[in-house]
């Protein structure tokens, strides 16, 4: 579960004061699918930093899973991306001279996780995204919708509790894209994952349980 | 990550560019293998030297004419012409004078060539007396040496060196054969045991005559020097004082001579060859620390490079240690795995040279590989310090955002 109580996110550009989150009030049980639509330069990045522990509020409370983490150090943020989160990003952020499978398991080596049991689980994130038969292609050799399939089986591979993606489908047609968003749906439904969908595509942002518009830093609606 | 895994995971990032990597760790194997080479040349020439040296008989005591100054003054150069000369009666003085003293032989050198019928060689004659073999530890392995009264009369016989005897006689027995040394003519009475090189010439291509022979072959009562031997290790000093009163006395209190132990010559030969050591060391070290900056300016760029690679990483849960570390193992395993091929390639090289020149002396000391090792390992480690540093302080959000 995900708490925002007045959250706020100001930048100091030189002497400019930049004000990315406005009193931002939010509440995401564990379970839901939501979606984060808005325009660009509306601060939904910079939300997105915030829910995945990227950056901390400069004020207000950021509650997960019913602690307040607004104050934690880098290196007690870091542990909870690698347990807790799981990013998948528009430019799919593979590393080219790593095969699928080894891609999939590098949120496992900084979760201390070597060996067999490495194997086997980002074998089997891979078979939830359905590239089993692609396990050792490396990212150059795959099209995008199975490139971030490899992405989306990183995400899921230390069994998070939320997983984030930001623009998924940006950078992928239209077939792909509709691929990607079942997944997400899938893994929601039946490893009952939050899923929070960062967009700006109306289409998308429809398909989840509950739409959170946001603009100017606020949420709207 | 354990230790394994970040050595696995520096080797999968160096030969995901291989050309790169290997001329990074070019610097390195290059400035390793040129510390190991310097260093075992350098030592090579100083066990070379002493062992020369130790090979001519221990406690020996070395009378040079002129003085040499220890302070300021030119450099001394033994056997310069001086005024004030060595005779035999010198040493017919130590002989009788000198109670700590074992033995003593006169040296007169001159070139010369030797001939017997058509063979001939070219040759260095050196007038010593009948108690050489006993300072010098070297024994004539055909016949025998001068004895005391063909040395005192100064007979017309020598006993020539390895080589001479080859060169005059094949394998023939030389004993009691005529050779022609110069205008005069000399009996053979015996041959060498083979000694090899020394300190700037050949033993086995001298041929030894009686002084006072030497004395009319060259026209000259000037000796090039004396040789003494002490009668122990513990008296060496004693035996040097000694030398020196009586030699003062015989030149009317001038002291126009220099008495040096063979240790103290030792001494210094040693203290050279170290500096020499030092400096052909430090030199090489300088290629060492090149090829260090070199680690430096690669993992600098290669960290730019792998920006969106390091906002990945720390955005799945790398903190700022497993990044520091990942860079750190990086360029350590850059440097030493260069400085393992530069110590290989250091080590063959030395075998190989000393193999193809001949005369060319290699000793490859445990210390000189160990010292280059670390020293690259460390190299290494120092100049990542900084890239990783760099690495691991990047923001994971702008990182990920970089282009």
């Amino acid at each position: 579960m995900i708490e925002m109580e007045h959250v706020w996110k100001v930048y100091r550009m030189e002497s400019v004061e930049v004000t990315a989150l406005k009193d931002i009030n939010l509440r995401i049980d564990s379970g839901e699918y939501i979606s984060i639509i808005g325009p660009s330069g509306s601060g939904k990045s910079t939300l997105m930093n915030i829910l995945g522990c990227l950056d901390k509020p400069s004020d207000g409370k950021f509650i997960l899973n019913d602690k307040n983490i607004s104050d934690y150090s880098d290196r007690e943020l870091a542990h909870i991306r690698n347990k807790q989160i799981g990013f998948v990003f528009q430019m799919f952020n593979l590393l080219p001279r790593y095969n699928a499978i080894k891609n999939v398991s590098i949120p496992l080596l900084y979760a201390g996780i070597e060996g067999k049991e490495m194997e086997t689980r980002s074998k089997d994130a891979l078979e939830k995204v359905g590239l089993s038969d692609r396990m050792y292609h490396r990212p150059s050799q795959l099209s995008g919708g199975q490139q971030q399939r490899i992405a989306i089986a990183r995400a899921i591979v230390n069994n998070p509790d939320i997983i984030l993606a930001d623009e998924p489908t940006g950078n992928l047609d239209t077939k792909s894209g509709g691929e990607i968003i079942s997944i997400f749906k899938n893994l929601n439904q039946q490893m009952k994952v939050t899923v929070v969908l960062i967009t700006h595509d109306p289409s998308i942002a429809q398909q989840a349980n509950r739409v959170i518009k946001i603009l100017d830093g606020a949420i709207v609606q | 990550m354990n230790k394994l895994t970040y050595i696995v995971t520096a080797f999968e990032a160096l030969s995901s560019n291989k050309m790169r990597s290997a001329l990074t760790m070019l610097g390195v194997i290059i400035g390793v293998a040129s510390v190991i080479l310097l260093v075992s040349m350098a030592e090579g020439a100083k066990q070379y030297i002493l062992e020369k040296f130790t090979g001519l008989g221990t406690n020996l005591i070395i009378i040079q004419p002129g003085k040499i100054q220890t302070k300021g003054g030119s450099f001394p150069v033994a056997g310069i012409a001086t005024t004030h000369k060595l005779t035999l009666s010198d040493v017919k003085a130590i002989e009788r004078q000198a109670t700590y003293v074992d033995g003593v032989f006169p040296m007169i050198l001159g070139a010369l060539i030797v001939k017997y019928h058509d063979a001939h060689a070219d040759t260095t004659v050196v007038g010593v007396n009948e108690q050489f073999t006993k300072i010098i530890s070297m024994m004539p392995s055909i016949g025998g040496f001068m004895t005391k009264e063909e040395s005192d009369a100064g007979r017309n016989v020598c006993v020539l060196g390895y080589n001479i005897w080859k060169a005059l006689f094949a394998d023939k027995n030389p004993l009691g054969r005529i050779v022609k040394l110069g205008n005069f003519y000399f009996r053979v009475i015996g041959v060498m045991e083979k000694k090899g090189q020394a300190v700037g010439f050949d033993w086995d291509d001298l041929v030894y005559v009686p002084a006072r022979a030497a004395e009319k072959l060259f026209n000259t009562d000037s000796l090039f020097g004396i040789r003494a031997k002490a009668i122990s290790k513990n008296v060496i000093n004693e035996a040097v004082a000694q030398i020196t009163q009586i030699l003062k006395k015989q030149h009317n209190n001038n002291e126009d001579f220099s008495v040096v132990t063979q240790e103290s010559m030792l001494s210094t030969v040693d203290t050279i060859m170290n500096m020499m050591t030092i400096v052909l060391g430090g030199i090489a070290g300088i290629s060492l620390l090149v090829g260090g900056i070199g680690i430096m300016n690669i993992m600098l760029v290669s960290i730019k490079e792998r920006t969106r690679e390091i906002g990945l990483r720390k955005a799945v849960g790398a903190n700022k240690q497993d990044i520091l570390i990942q860079f750190l193992i990086e360029s350590a395993t850059l440097s030493t795995t260069g400085g393992v091929i530069g110590m290989l390639i250091g080590i063959g090289g030395g075998f190989i040279m000393q193999s193809m020149i001949s005369g060319f002396h290699i000793s490859i000391t445990l210390w000189s590989i160990l010292l280059s090792f670390f020293f690259s390992a460390f190299v290494g480690i120092f100049f990542g310090v900084y890239p990783a540093y760099k690495a691991a302080q990047l923001d994971p959000i702008e990182s990920l955002r970089y282009e």
